[in-house]
């Protein structure tokens, strides 16, 4: 055509890119409003028939821990953590459900004929399991465990079984921590005794023929005296503790309740909602589905509908300058 | 009978007779007997058809601009009434808007006068050429298509084309506005633009397929300044947004 471009477009691929990322534009503001709707009203639907779909219960149960004082009071507390009694046993729970071995004790206290299944049908179930098990600590000593079960006695005694093998294990930990250190200890006070009965011997052999009014005057006697005094404090200190040990080391099994205990046992929870529920699950899914779809209409439509959407387009494909566009007229010829 | 009215000379004396039955020297309306009804369009869409002719006018300094679309209702009659009246408002000269859709006239009803008499009574019959006077100052013209049957059409377009109408509108108006047929529906179309000085094509918003555009450029002769106009703009897409790209 003959005329000039009016104004001074964009030219090239870039020109192209606008144009065509107007039509797209176009296209989602005609449809803005339904476009919308789908978005809210699709997940919200969703979600409401997974969540009346959803016969899932949360069973939940409380347990109270703490460290056992006589292991403070032999020096054998904190061996394995710095952190609080709650939080060293949820720690362990992390480890120990993340075994199968721990796993597979639970379950087959908890499922009746767990033992008998097949290797594929056993990952399934240690797999829902981990899926379904979740914990956490409120405090310093609270432990919270739960799971979500549409069976509230299958979770119930999943719960139990967990609270059963978790104090058993807290238990044996301490038990070997409480061992390999009264070991320590023994050797330690066996060493302190030799130490002491030697020196107790060289002492004692030195003063052999000597009278007291001379060893009195004799300074190496003196030294001999006094370092013989010092091995038999140290060995006597490490004595006291070494029996300490020992009666922490023979109580822990009677002291389990106080450390480790049921506060709340099992029962089922009101339903909660959280982001790992089945309804936000499916509504995040639909979501993300619906809003996929609507880009794969917007490209769709903004490619293969022919009609005219912008004068810049008409520039763009035919080579005629645009003049200017004019506003919708009910009446137009 | 009819071709003795057809050369430059008639088609010229049968304008300023026209107009000279209303008009006084000084160009004021001395005998109103019909006057054009005001046309309904709002301010906005007229300020938008003087832009478009502002454009249009860098390239092409006066005569006959043919508007033209590929389809009906894609706004064509309303862009042609647009661009006379603001071309009257902004030129202080006359001129004339023409409809040339002799199947299915549409500015008579836009102006609300009769379509009868009008250009085709002129050609067929021996009834003076009727041309009737509004907008400001009374300097809008419009002669309007006429009654016919659609036998007749092809025959009263193809009088227009190969008479010296449109050099006469050159001599006797500053600017004329011609409101074609459709290019894609008619045969006639595509030779009347070709006489035209300059051409409006018009697509509608959503409506003009970039195919039918296409053919519609492709029947305007390639050395006629052309400019598009888009018609019923609905876009949603916010002004911020069109401002940014």
């Amino acid at each position: 055509m003959g005329a000039n471009a009016a104004d001074s477009p964009v030219e090239g691929w870039l020109g192209s890119l606008i144009v065509v990322v107007h039509r797209w534009l176009d296209v989602f503001f005609e449809w803005a409003m339904w476009f919308l709707i789908a978005l809210i009203a699709i997940p919200a639907v969703t979600g409401g028939v997974a969540l009346i779909g959803d016969r899932s219960q949360l069973v939940t149960a409380r347990v109270w821990a703490d460290r056992p004082v006589l292991l403070q009071a032999a020096g054998l507390a904190n061996q394995w953590s710095n952190g609080t009694p709650s939080s060293d046993a949820d720690a362990l729970l992390t480890e120990l459900v993340g075994s199968d071995w721990f796993v597979d004790q639970v379950l087959t206290d908890s499922a009746v004929g767990f033992k008998i299944l097949g290797s594929d049908q056993k990952a399934q179930q240690r797999l829902a399991m981990r899926q379904s098990f979740k914990h956490g600590t409120i405090g310093d000593h609270v432990l919270q465990v739960s799971y979500v079960t549409d069976r509230p006695a299958v979770g119930s005694g999943l719960l139990n079984s967990v609270i059963i093998r978790l104090g058993d294990s807290i238990e044996t930990l301490d038990s070997i921590q409480t061992t390999a250190a009264v070991g320590l200890l023994d050797s330690q006070v066996a060493e302190a005794r030799a130490t002491m009965q030697k020196a107790l011997a060289d002492a004692t052999a030195y003063a052999a023929g000597k009278s007291l009014t001379q060893l009195l005057d004799d300074a190496h006697y003196l030294t001999l005296q006094a370092d013989a005094l010092a091995a038999t404090n140290y060995y006597v200190s490490l004595d006291r503790q070494a029996h300490q040990a020992h009666l922490a080391q023979s109580a822990l099994p009677s002291i389990r309740d106080s450390t480790f205990r049921v506060m709340d046992p099992p029962s089922v929870s009101p339903k909660q909602i959280d982001l790992r529920s089945p309804a936000i699950k499916y509504s995040m899914e639909a979501l993300a589905g619906v809003a996929v779809l609507e880009f794969v209409i917007i490209y769709v439509i903004g490619l293969r509908d022919p009609r005219v959407r912008s004068g810049e387009e008409v520039r763009k494909k035919l080579g005629v300058p645009y003049l200017g566009s004019t506003p919708d007229l009910r009446s137009a010829a | 009978m009819v071709v003795t009215k057809l050369g430059p000379s008639s088609w010229r004396d049968a304008l300023d007779g026209a107009t000279a039955g209303v008009l006084a020297p000084h160009g004021y309306a001395l005998k109103p007997r019909e006057s054009l009804g005001q046309p309904d369009l709002d301010r906005i869409f007229l300020e938008r058809c003087r832009e478009a002719f502002a454009k249009l006018n860098r390239t092409v300094g006066q005569g006959v601009i043919a508007v033209v679309s590929p389809h009906r209702s894609e706004g064509r009659s309303s862009v042609a009434a647009g661009l006379a009246l603001s071309l009257v408002q902004d030129l202080e000269r006359q001129v004339l808007l023409v409809d040339l859709d002799l199947r299915r006239p549409g500015q008579g009803v836009l102006f609300d006068v009769n379509d009868s008499p009008g250009m085709v009574e002129y050609l067929e019959n021996d009834a003076p050429l009727r041309l009737t006077a509004g907008g400001m100052s009374r300097r809008l013209w419009l002669l309007t298509a006429g009654a016919t049957t659609g036998d007749h059409v092809a025959r009263m377009a193809h009088l227009v084309a190969h008479s010296e109408f449109f050099a006469a509108c050159r001599q006797s108006f500053g600017w004329t506005v011609v409101d074609l047929p459709p290019l894609l529906e008619t045969s006639e179309a595509s030779y009347l633009a070709g006489l035209a000085d300059a051409c409006v094509l018009v697509g509608r918003y959503r409506r003009s397929s970039i195919h039918a555009l296409s053919r519609a450029v492709a029947l305007i002769p390639n050395d006629r300044p052309t400019g598009f106009v888009l018609t019923g703009n609905q876009s949603r897409v916010p002004a911020w947004i069109n401002r940014l790209i």
